[in-house]
């Protein structure tokens, strides 16, 4: 299957007109075939009865007078001559020639010697037609007092032009079978390629409206399989979610109490150690809930200043003893959600300035779309990396621990509210070094 | 410490030990507690003595929190400090609404609570205190809108400006003190009490972001007005919403 078309609807377009253009080709065939023979033979009759009238006229003639008769009765498409004989020319004792002989034999009796050729006739494929001859039969015949005539009838051109016009009419018919089959393919692909449009989305929504379940009976009911497996890996994804949320939530009380009893205790080393290892499970804590409660969204849309936003987050850092530049120009107030895109931005920033230094926020603002830009100086991260470090709770070896390294859900966070907003974050390695994170948000 | 300036806080959770816990962290860093395990405690500890703050869990088996802070306000203006495990913005939206001071999701620094604690009690025992803005969610000043719940400020056009922590903080008590003049010192003890005491910046600082952010001009500022060697004043008149 080396030169089989790759895709499903080429395969079938394909094996459809094959399939079709074989069928046209045998009945035309044998249509064309058959029709020349009832033709053929036809003639054959009418030409056959009307030599044997002009034989026995002719014979019943008296010589003197026969010159003037056959010049009267020599009009096309029989050509009669006197005493004449056979034409140089292809001649064969094919059927049309011994249907002829034979016809004649019976008009006139046994009284008449002849032969009858077919002439040019082109019958057979392997004798290829003279140039501007015309299939003929030629009859000769020997009459009562010696004398022979040769009788010339000639065949209707069309009889022997089938060829060409099967020809024609096959390649209308293979077109238009080609274009029937394309369509008829296509409108029966179609559902397919819109099964795969819904997996393709349901990696990305999982909420996704449900495929329709109408068409064909076999789309129809991968339609429906398909709805019911994403209806059951939402319920699989919600029953996780869930669990997770209570988990999580149901550790608050109990960190609750430890850090209560190690407030007490006298150990100040060790107290400050305890209180360290929890705050850090209270980090893991509220960040997991953040990051199943941006998977649901909820928060209202509103008119935001992006400007306010990161200067904000600025003073927030400068707060904690940390700094960045951001090159501050007005822009329109933007369509979004202000608390979650402080978190994304927030986090964002926050990574930055723990695994880089030197970070700058720049905004790139287009009609269509905004641009947060944040860049720092420092390792980057690798690139076969680089779409892993969005998975919650992906650290890389090494260079990113506990320490520093906060609970790894930032990132997930920060392109869960990125994407929740329709755009994304696309992460690079600046030529001079460092991470180039940029967030895109339609407008 | 004299045992009678002790300040008394009555604690109301549902779980014994952080009961237990609260009432020996709190006792040792000097105050005078008693707790509660639900409404009924509550109300019977409410009847029997005097407090100075309420330590309110907001999941109570019976009548919730939410409720018992509405019941509570309806009767008093004591300070109560709502304590969480659910820690979404719906709680502490509710929770301000039903008229709690301050809002505290768990599991909270102990420590956080003994600060917010100490601000409450100073707000509270502040001379004349300043605008009554229990159970607003939203503080209205020349024509900008101060949103409690999701600490934003929207400017006269309707849009959200973000607030650092900082700012939302000092803004938020100065629309409570509105026409009255704040020392540096007052703002401090005031704001101070948070997570990240050790780099706060000054009260300059933060005015003057704040003076920015509502484009009021450092040079002549029409709304947060300095007060020569004495502080600042928030001149506006301010109204609640909600």
């Amino acid at each position: 299957m080396r030169f089989a078309p790759r895709t499903l609807f080429g395969r079938l377009t394909l094996s459809l007109v094959i399939l079709l253009s074989v069928a046209q080709l045998l009945s035309a065939a044998a249509h064309f075939y058959n029709y020349k023979r009832f033709m053929l033979r036809e003639v054959t009759q009418n030409s056959a009865g009307q030599i044997a009238r002009l034989v026995r006229l002719i014979d019943a003639t008296k010589p003197s007078e026969r010159m003037r008769i056959v010049h009267a009765l020599d009009s096309l498409p029989l050509h009669v001559v006197l005493g004449g004989t056979a034409p140089a020319g292809t001649a064969n004792g094919t059927d049309g020639a011994n249907t002829m002989a034979s016809l004649l034999r019976e008009n006139l009796g046994a009284g008449f010697q002849l032969t009858a050729t077919l002439l040019h006739s082109g019958m057979r494929p392997s004798q290829p037609q003279a140039a501007g001859a015309q299939a003929a039969y030629d009859v000769e015949v020997h009459l009562h007092d010696g004398q022979s005539v040769q009788f010339i009838y000639r065949l209707p051109a069309e009889l022997f032009a089938w060829r060409w016009r099967l020809v024609i009419s096959l390649s209308l018919l293979l077109l238009s079978t080609m274009f029937v089959a394309w369509l008829s393919v296509r409108w029966l692909v179609r559902p397919l390629a819109l099964l795969a449009h819904a997996a393709d989305d349901l990696g990305k929504d999982i909420t996704r409206p449900p495929l329709s379940e109408s068409g064909p009976e076999e789309i129809a009911t991968a339609a429906r399989a398909f709805n019911r497996m994403q209806q059951r890996l939402a319920r699989f994804i919600g029953d996780r979610a869930r669990v997770l949320a209570a988990v999580s939530h149901d550790l608050k009380t109990p960190i609750t109490r430890l850090r209560l009893r190690a407030a007490m205790l006298d150990d100040e080393i060790l107290q400050h150690k305890i209180q360290g290892d929890l705050d850090e499970m209270s980090a893991m804590v509220s960040d997991t809930l953040e990051f199943l409660r941006d998977m649901e969204g909820g928060e209202p849309m509103r008119r935001m200043d992006v400007v306010a936003l990161i200067e904000s987050i600025q003073s927030d850092t400068e707060d904690m003893g940390e700094s960045f530049t951001f090159d501050a120009k007005p822009i329109p107030p933007f369509h979004g959600r202000p608390l979650a895109l402080k978190r994304c931005i927030g986090n964002l920033v926050q990574n930055a300035l723990s695994y880089g230094e030197r970070v700058t926020v720049r905004l790139n603002d287009h009609p269509e779309s905004l641009q947060i830009i944040i860049d720092d100086r420092g390792p980057g991260i690798p690139e076969a990396l680089q779409a892993q470090v969005f998975e919650p709770f992906f650290r890389i070896e090494g260079s990113r621990n506990r320490a520093t390294g906060g609970t790894g859900l930032g990132l997930a966070i920060a392109r869960n509210i990125a994407r929740g907003h329709g755009g994304d974050i696309v992460l690079a390695n600046r030529a001079e070094g460092g991470l180039h994170v940029a967030v895109t948000l339609p407008r | 410490m004299a045992m009678e300036t002790k300040e008394r806080i009555l604690v109301v959770d549902d779980d014994p030990d952080i009961r237990s816990l609260l009432h020996e962290y709190l006792e040792r860093n000097g105050y005078s507690v008693r707790t509660a395990g639900n409404g009924r405690e509550l109300r019977m500890a409410m009847d029997t003595g005097r407090y100075d703050l309420v330590v309110l869990d907001i999941m109570l088996p019976g009548e919730d929190g939410l409720t018992l802070c509405r019941s509570l306000r309806a009767e008093s203006h004591i300070p109560i400090i709502m304590l969480t495990a659910r820690g979404d913005e719906m709680d502490r939206i509710l929770g301000l609404e039903m008229g709690a001071d301050d809002y505290l999701p768990k599991p909270f620094n102990p420590r956080e609570l003994l600060a917010r604690i100490k601000a409450t009690l100073r707000r509270a025992s502040m001379p004349g205190r300043g605008t009554d803005i229990n159970g607003a969610r939203r503080l209205r000043f020349a024509d900008w809108t101060l949103d409690l719940s999701t600490r934003h400020l929207v400017n006269p056009e309707g849009v959200v400006m973000p607030l650092s922590s900082g700012e939302f903080r000092l803004l938020k008590i100065l629309l409570e003190h509105p026409n009255r003049v704040l020392s540096r010192d007052q703002l401090l003890d005031l704001t101070r009490g948070r997570d990240r005491d050790p780099f706060d910046r000054s009260i300059d600082v933060q005015v003057s972001r704040l003076r920015r952010r509502i484009q009021d001009d450092s040079q002549a500022p029409d709304i947060i007005k300095t007060v020569r060697s004495e502080g600042y004043i928030l001149a506006a008149e301010v109204t609640c919403e909600e």
